[in-house]
């Protein structure tokens, strides 16, 4: 594994999966993605691709916070100390992909005290976890499905607002901690419970490809890849390039793009006729089609963003019936047909 | 074509392992200690390129011996703050054996998993990971997050200290390997073999055949070629593939995906093959394919991926809904520090510091000395959180004419249970009994999709073996309570056992043996629920279930609706 990433266009079949993502990096605060399925699929190579397709940001050097060095509204204390000095320097990376391992500590997802400065010298000084880490990135989780409970809560409460807070031990603070969530797992050892599956934006379901000839495909790319990353990204750059500039101009759109009456009003038939529960459904269905009118260049969210938006949306917030063995995916592809037309 | 002895087949795992590390991960190995395990991990370490020792792990390492962590006793006494380097530090650039990684829990696998893509995702410093699998009849499965990192299954059972002839190895292999591997290339054909190969055995992730990509090519580098041949390609599949093939459930056949690749081409696209070439190259591996498939499916078999047993949920981490936990003193997950009253329990030595640390400053400058303070009242107790954990154990009569009828609705009750059951994290298995045996179809499992898979609703009919049903119903509620968990069994039978556990075929005999088993094995012992599914109501029936202990409801139609209510309040109100 070189420091090069596989070049996102060079990935082959998972167009759910890419959907979520691509939409998630044009609306980080879409609430994360949940991807569940088989092992082996090429989840993390997929999300460093996207992270490497990106473009770089400015960080503030040295900041444990990844503060932005071109927004001096947000930085933090110790930034702004710097930034009145004017010795504030900063440097270009691509956003993170961070790691939570299952059985990381919530010391160290969250950040404690820095033992050793308040030992020695009896200081007080926040040493940061992951989700600063994280933060202008994404934060991968393998499963989530395992993780305790009450540290999916802390991802979730933390992707959802922006913000890491924390009391405890004499420590009272908050940073912002702005990044996409991507969790997955493997439903053969464990659900989710409902509460927490339907705080995640949106859901995928992940497969690898079952015929020959794809499988040979990835398998080829993957070698040209391992033996020679620089060749290979270079084969990939005008197509990597072409689709970073339609992130980066659908980010810029994406405040701009409107849904209508008409639209809303389908997002909620919809969504009454899954009987999916709650505003959050309804809320994700139309961020996601936003985002992926933004991402087509429309000024208006169209039926067909609707309609690509809705399984990624809904899948996961559908009550559950024991006896209906129909996937959650194919019931949403019904209802959709039937209130939007086929 | 050639297939490998056991030996070799180990033998050339660690060569392939310490010639790239960062290709390959590691190696499990199923074996018992003794001296052919000894032998072999001897011989690996002297293929180590990097002639480091081999770092030896206990399968009970705990997540924070793993990561760079407080060192408590040099901490407290030199008053400061003293880290200890994590084992993942220290395996750096050499290799690392885990003694025993069937019993890992869940949640060191997975910082295992992180560190190895870490350390083999730079240049240097790569950790070739070596899982000893002890366990003797490979039912217990490594965490998937582990065993998906390494290519390479080995397995060294069976084999006695004068079996070890062969091949003869050095570090200059591996050498060789590193050196040439990189130029070695791979034909359509090969790849398209390897990927029908993976396909057939029902592999799904694509991890598995790109190990094996890599290993053919490794192979092709060992004997100084440029170019794989199809010896390599068998020769890796061996290596590769034994214990990793799961059956592909036949409801989920594969959605056929007619993806137009050539859209998704490099800018210069330069040898893209024609679909004809793709299809030729199918037809000439096809032989070697079955072949393949062959040699991996007789090789012993060691599982992983899928959880094969409920062990590994209970290792998870998940707990249940906060409410329901015991806080306990003495056993179970940690939970969060408490505050020490009495000063009873272990003191958290990590979260007494903390506790202290903001007030270091100010004691020593009250006290006028240096050094760390602790006050009673910064001591923190380690708090542990056990879970009232129900396991609720179905045993459903397969026998008779309604039998087919009772499976259907057993599996109803199972399915409605695992789905309403996320908060509680029960577990829900299930024993089936007809002919002349009783078996274990759903071993405790949380997963709705797997019991959707496992149980079938197809009856066996026949005699009824009520006793040997009792026998496995008490083997595995004893198993689960081992496991700290409780529980419940819930028989759905009329009751008519006509068996005896010698094979005799004898209905007053089965009904004596049934009624003893049940005051000696469950009565009193576990709970129990006894759903009598006779057309009417018998009271034969009857006095069984009390000589089971059980609470008796008579329900002709096996509803399971009904079933899957009375359980949940059972196990709900204990
Ligand atoms: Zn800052």
């Amino acid at each position: 594994m070189p420091d090069i990433a596989f070049p996102f266009s060079a990935i082959v079949g998972q167009e759910a999966l890419k959907d979520a993502l691509l939409v998630s990096a044009i609306d980080p605060n879409l609430g994360g993605v949940l991807a569940f399925g088989d092992r082996g699929t090429g989840k993390t190579t997929m999300i460093r691709s996207l992270a490497a397709l990106l473009p770089v940001q400015s960080v503030v050097k040295d900041c444990q916070f990844r503060c932005d060095a071109d927004r001096p509204a947000k930085l933090c204390e110790a930034c702004q100390g710097l930034s009145k000095e004017g010795t504030l320097k900063s440097v270009q990376e691509t956003p993170p992909v961070i790691d939570l391992p299952l059985g990381a500590t919530e010391d160290r997802v969250l950040g404690a005290i820095d033992l050793e400065r308040a030992l020695g010298r009896g200081e007080i000084v926040f040493e940061a976890g992951l989700l600063a880490a994280a933060h202008r990135g994404f934060l991968y989780v393998d499963e989530v499905n395992l993780l305790d409970d009450h540290l999916v809560d802390i991802l979730l409460d933390a992707a959802a607002s922006g913000v890491n807070r924390i009391e405890r031990e004499g420590l009272s603070l908050s940073h912002a901690a702005d990044f996409v969530l991507i969790g997955s797992g493997n439903p053969e050892e464990g659900e989710l419970r409902p509460q927490l599956l339907d705080r995640f934006g949106v859901f995928v379901e992940v497969s690898t490809p079952r015929d020959v000839a794809s499988r040979v495909e990835i398998i080829k790319r993957r070698q040209a890849f391992d033996e020679d990353p620089e060749g290979f990204a270079k084969s990939w750059k005008r197509k990597d390039a072409a689709l970073r500039k339609r992130i980066v101009t659908a980010r810029e759109r994406r405040p701009e793009v409107v849904a209508s009456d008409e639209i809303l009003e389908r997002c909620a038939t919809l969504c009454l006729s899954l009987g999916s529960d709650g505003l959050r459904g309804e809320l994700a269905l139309i961020r996601t089609a936003t985002g992926f009118a933004a991402l087509a260049g429309k000024e208006q969210v169209e039926t067909a963003h609707l309609r690509r938006a809705a399984p990624l949306a809904l899948s996961h917030r559908l009550r559950k019936d024991p006896l209906d063995e129909t996937k959650a995916i194919a019931r949403v592809e019904r209802a959709v047909e039937d209130v939007l037309g086929s | 074509m050639n297939v490998i002895g056991p030996w070799d087949r180990a033998l050339l795992c660690g060569v392939l392992s310490m010639a790239r590390p960062d290709v390959f991960g590691g190696i499990l190995i199923r074996a018992a200690q003794g001296p052919v395990l000894s032998n072999w991990l001897r011989q690996v370490e002297s293929f180590d390129l990097e002639a480091s020792r081999m770092l030896m792990v206990p399968a009970s390492v705990g997540p924070d011996r793993l990561q760079a962590s407080l060192s408590v006793a040099r901490s407290l006494s030199e008053g400061r703050a003293i880290y200890q380097t994590g084992l993942l530090e220290e395996a750096a650039g050499r290799v690392m054996v885990v003694n025993g990684v069937e019993r890992i829990a869940n949640d060191v696998a997975a910082l295992l998993a992180s560190g190895l893509d870490q350390a083999n995702g730079i240049k240097a410093g790569h950790i070739a990971f070596i899982g000893v699998d002890e366990s003797f009849d490979g039912e217990n499965s490594i965490p998937g997050i582990l065993a998906e990192r390494l290519a390479f299954r080995a397995d060294l059972h069976g084999l006695r200290a004068n079996d070890l002839n062969g091949i003869v190895y050095s570090r200059e292999d591996p050498r060789r390997i590193r050196a040439s591997m990189s130029a070695v290339s791979i034909d359509e054909a090969a790849l398209t073999t390897i990927a029908a190969a993976c396909l057939s055995l029902g592999i799904r992730s694509m991890q598995v055949p790109i190990f094996c990509m890599h290993a053919a090519r490794g192979l092709a580098a060992l004997k100084s070629r440029s170019t794989v041949d199809e010896d390599d390609i068998a020769v890796a599949c061996q290596l590769v593939l034994p214990g990793r093939a799961h059956p592909m459930p036949e409801t989920e056949a594969p959605p056929p995906q007619h993806e137009d690749l050539s859209k998704s081409d490099p800018d210069q696209s330069s040898s893209e093959p024609g679909q004809s070439e793709t299809d030729g190259a199918n037809e000439a591996g096809n032989g070697l394919e079955t072949q393949i498939i062959e040699a991996v499916t007789s090789a012993p078999i060691m599982l992983d991926g899928a959880p094969k047993k409920g062990r590994r949920q209970d290792r998870s981490g998940v707990s249940g809904r906060s409410g329901e936990n015991v806080i306990a003193l003495d056993r179970g997950r940690p939970d969060r520090p408490l505050k020490s009253q009495s000063g009873r329990g272990r003191i958290d030595v990590l979260a007494t510091l903390r506790a202290a640390s903001p007030m270091q400053a100010a004691r020593q400058r009250a006290s006028g000395q240096n050094g760390l303070h602790i006050r009673k009242s910064d001591l923190r107790i380690k708090r542990f959180r056990r879970r009232k954990q129900s396991s609720v154990i179905f045993i459903v009569d397969a026998s008779g004419s309604a039998a087919m009828h009772r499976m259907a609705e057993a599996k109803g009750a199972v399915e409605r249970l695992l789905s309403q059951c996320y908060s509680r994290r029960d577990l829900v298995s299930l024993i089936a009994f007809s002919g002349e045996e009783a078996s274990v179809m759903l071993p405790p499992s949380r997963s709705l999709v797997r019991a959707r898979r496992q149980i079938s609703d197809l009856a066996g009919g026949g005699a009824t073996p009520l006793a040997h049903a009792l026998v496995e119903a008490y083997k595995l509620a004893r198993a689960e309570r081992d496991r700290g968990r409780t529980p419940f069994l819930v028989f759905l039978t009329d009751g008519r056992g006509n068996i005896t556990l010698d094979g005799t075929a004898d209905r007053a005999a089965s009904h004596d043996q049934v009624s003893n088993l049940g005051r000696t094995l469950i009565k009193g012992q576990f709970p129990a629920v006894f759903f009598d599914t006779s057309r009417r109501p018998d009271p034969r029936t009857r006095r069984l279930s009390d000589d089971l202990g059980a609470q008796y409801q008579f329900l002709p139609n096996a509803d399971g609706d009904t079933v899957s209510k009375i359980v949940r309040q059972r196990i709900g109100t204990r």
